[in-house]
């Protein structure tokens, strides 16, 4: 009997840093098996209750998976910021950043700061992968261990020109060139105080995206041509974002690069992406979803909420509010067009006091939501926003919407033609 | 990411020319009985949901009880069939108040009903529809040329390449982005022998269709609705036509479809074919007299274009000598479906040609069949 136990029992013992009796382990495990509990199971449950640890499964920041339990990456920290976020009227300090190996940039976040400051290179275990706005994030527990390593990441070869319109989320040394068309300077807390970064729109002929530079680079100013090497990729409300720190380079370039808006893009091609910013595109209005129309919001956090009840905040006094969740389609593709109050009554022509009066006098609010389907469906529209990939499926948040241009004649010659070949 | 992209699929609506809707004869189911149905088109469309602008020329409420609607929505290429029961509420009362002619915008799922081999009967069934104009229809004519014009593009590449099977889709993975419509051109390559004939006539339709909204004349939709329909027909005959294409279509509800077919039927009150017998002989008796002393001629130049186009002046193709030929067999009970099919051969028409014939005359209320192999006129 005590034979059988052994291996087991010296694999706990690895698994744990103090020395515990054994006599009491070969007591607990017999116990668990006696409750017919699986040994893989028991096991498990003697090396936490003793605060050890399972091997981590070492992988790489490409490969890692929403949901992967026990993790180790070796990985160096391109920034930390610090956060204080309320949760459930508490105030808590979070710490969050990107971590970086040969494979991929990934977010991380954690409840202590494990002294991480930029340019660390780190390997830490008992780390987990939960889902982050649909992405994988590196998330540190109070039992993930974190170690300062003295050895550098790997240097990475020069990659090749890259287009904006290619990147991806996690994309790292990426070597682009665009020019700057706007740029602002914000204030981020770090652990160490308040530090300036840079954001701001960059464009190559045919991509507009953002960027935020960690850096203060003098060559980042508006109207600037400019190739960034080793410059890496987040997504930013599912919009891919180009990151520039310290580790990247920054070249001014004499010639200019000048955009050109892309019009009539097919959806097909759009959602193709991962996300996209301020692109236009023009379909039809095939579906307005539920949740159109008159909606009721929270006055604190705006959420959409019923009868007056929130879900963080309780009862509080609800604020009236308009959108249009659509299908736009192109018949080539399709997605979720979101407008606001500002642009349901710019193509509806209803206000807020109106959409009131249509709810009061039918005595429903679901009379502005079918006004504006009376109004809108089937009908052509174009309109202009960024485009994000998620849980919801592909949604344009449009900042304008208007009605295309008539091109009827022209369109038919052109076809004529096509067709005469 | 994965889970993600299984939410996101949304059919894509696609945009479709009622000729072609019209001429496709071939469809999938994909997995088990829940799993959506698709219509495959001569050019390759993998279609489930589609989206129309066009005129609806006739609506009739065919139901007891004012819940099932009929109607028939023109494009210049052809009419599409639209059904709207009691599970499409918003549609049926729409349709109800509907005056025609009218511009409507509808999206809708295709729907097939497969009686026999070779004869595939298709419909629309809304998900959502309301008014429209004249300039939306024409943006719509436009547009659908646009993507019926790719596809056919698409098409004729992929026949010239000659390939096939894994060769065939990797060609078309290069070419297109759309993994259904990669599908839907492989299994339309596969199943469409007469493609060489099929696509220049869809072509040619496309050429008017465009034709029509570019030019101030030509434009069809103030076509009364009786043109479209050669005869003056009988109301309580039409009924009854109407009764056997709902039972038709009552058939081709799956389960978990939203509606079932004993519901459908039961709903209908679908008449059995005794009950209209006699109304039906004396009817009759009036057309064969009617049709007497005429002559059937074989215009060849009228069987390469086997669907009708309605704005042009009607000339003897083979769908009216198919009509002459029921009217002559059929001496009061009907006759057989494969009789017509011969005399029509001997007449100088192809199988294929006499059998869409057929479907088109009883698309257009023209002839039906009160029990499977026989046609009989209306």
């Amino acid at each position: 009997m005590e034979i059988e136990y052994a291996p087991h029992i010296e694999e706990i013992k690895k698994a744990l840093d103090t020395e515990i009796d054994e006599v009491n382990i070969i007591a607990e495990l017999k116990k668990l098996l006696q409750f017919r509990v699986p040994l893989a199971e028991a096991k498990r449950s003697l090396i936490r209750k003793y605060g050890g640890a399972e091997k981590s499964i070492v992988r790489k920041l490409k490969d890692i998976k929403i949901g992967d339990p026990n993790i180790e990456i070796t990985a160096e920290v391109l920034e930390v910021t610090r956060k204080t976020i309320n949760i459930k009227n508490t105030e808590k300090t979070v710490f969050t950043g990107n971590l970086r190996d040969e494979t991929a940039v990934r977010s991380f976040s954690a409840w202590s700061d494990h002294d991480l400051k930029a340019g660390d290179v780190i390997n830490i275990t008992q780390a987990y992968v939960r889902n982050w706005q649909e992405r994988p994030e590196i998330n540190l527990s109070p039992r993930s261990k974190v170690t300062k390593l003295s050895t550098r990441l790997q240097e990475m070869e020069e990659s090749p020109l890259r287009k904006l319109s290619e990147f991806k989320d996690g994309d790292i040394n990426v070597h682009t060139e665009f020019a700057i068309l706007s740029i602002d300077f914000h204030d981020i807390n770090t652990k160490d105080g308040i530090k300036k970064i840079i954001g701001g729109i960059i464009a190559d002929e045919e991509t507009k995206l953002p960027f935020t530079s960690w850096v203060i680079y003098p060559e980042l100013a508006v109207g600037n041509t400019i190739e960034v090497k080793n410059g890496y990729v987040r997504s930013f409300r599912g919009v891919p974002t180009l990151n520039i720190n310290e580790g990247s380079k920054i070249i001014k370039l004499a010639q200019n690069i000048v955009f050109r808006e892309k019009v009539g893009s097919r959806i097909e091609d759009v959602i193709e992406k991962d996300g996209a910013y301020d692109i236009v595109v023009e379909g039809n209005i095939l579906s307005i979803r539920p949740g159109s129309g008159l909606i009721n919001r929270c006055p604190r956090c705006s959420r959409v909420i019923q009868k007056g009840m929130c879900r963080s905040h309780g009862k509080v006094e609800d604020k009236a509010d308009m959108r249009i969740k659509a299908i736009i389609d192109d018949g080539t593709g399709a997605m979720t067009l979101v407008l606001d109050s500002r642009l349901t009554q710019k193509i509806c022509g209803i206000g807020i006091e109106e959409a009131k009066n249509l709810a009061r006098t039918a005595m429903s609010q679901k009379a502005v939501e079918d006004e504006i389907k009376r109004k809108l469906q089937g009908r052509r529209f174009a309109a202009r926003g960024n485009m994000s990939k998620g849980e919801f499926g592909i949604t344009l948040v449009a900042n304008d919407v208007w009605e295309p241009l008539e091109t009827l004649q022209e369109k038919a010659q052109q076809l004529l033609g096509r067709m005469a070949d | 990411m994965e889970k993600t992209e299984k939410i996101m699929d949304r059919e894509i609506a696609w945009r479709i020319f009622a000729h072609e809707f019209n001429a496709s004869n071939l469809y999938v189911s994909e997995g088990d009985e829940r799993a959506p149905n698709y219509i495959i088109t001569p050019t390759g469309v993998k279609c489930n949901r589609l989206f129309i602008i066009g005129v609806i020329t006739e609506v009739e409420n065919i139901g007891k009880d004012n819940n099932l609607w009929r109607a028939r929505i023109a494009d210049p290429t052809g009419v599409f069939t639209l059904y709207a029961g009691q599970y499409q509420p918003e549609a049926a009362i729409f349709l109800s108040e509907l005056e025609v002619p009218a511009y409507v915008a509808l999206v809708g799922k295709a729907r097939k009903y497969e009686p026999e081999d070779g004869n595939v009967y298709l419909s629309v069934r809304p998900e959502e529809i309301n008014v429209a104009d004249e300039k939306q229809r024409d943006m719509w004519v436009i547009e659908t040329a646009e993507r019926t014009l790719e596809r056919i593009k698409i098409m004729e590449d992929a026949l010239d390449s000659g390939l096939s099977g894994n060769e065939l889709q990797k060609f078309l993975e290069k070419k297109v982005k759309n993994p259904a419509l990669i599908n839907g051109v492989s299994h339309a390559i596969r199943h469409y022998k007469n493609l060489d004939r099929i696509l220049p006539e869809l072509k040619k339709s496309l050429v008017h269709a465009v034709k029509t909204v570019a030019s101030d004349s030509g434009i069809i939709y103030d076509h009364p609705p009786e043109k479209l329909t050669s005869k003056h027909v009988e109301p309580g005959i039409q009924e009854r036509y109407s009764i056997k294409s709902i039972k038709s279509m009552a058939h081709e509800q799956k389960p978990g479809d939203g509606d079932t077919t004993e519901e459908l039927e039961e709903n209908l009150n679908i008449k059995e074919p005794e009950e209209v017998e006699d109304r039906i002989d004396l009817n009759e008796l009036k057309e064969i007299e009617s049709v007497e002393g005429s002559e059937v001629v074989a215009d060849s130049s009228g069987l390469q274009t086997p669907v009708q186009t309605n704005e042009e002046p009607p000339k003897p193709g083979p769908k009216e000598i198919i009509d002459d030929i029921i009217d002559r067999l059929d001496i009061g009970k009907g006759t057989s479906f494969s009789g017509v099919i011969e005399t029509a051969q001997k007449a100088g028409i192809e199988a294929e040609i006499a059998e869409s014939a057929i479907k088109e005359l009883m698309d257009e209320g023209r002839c039906y069949e009160p029990k499977i192999g026989t046609l009989r006129k209306v």
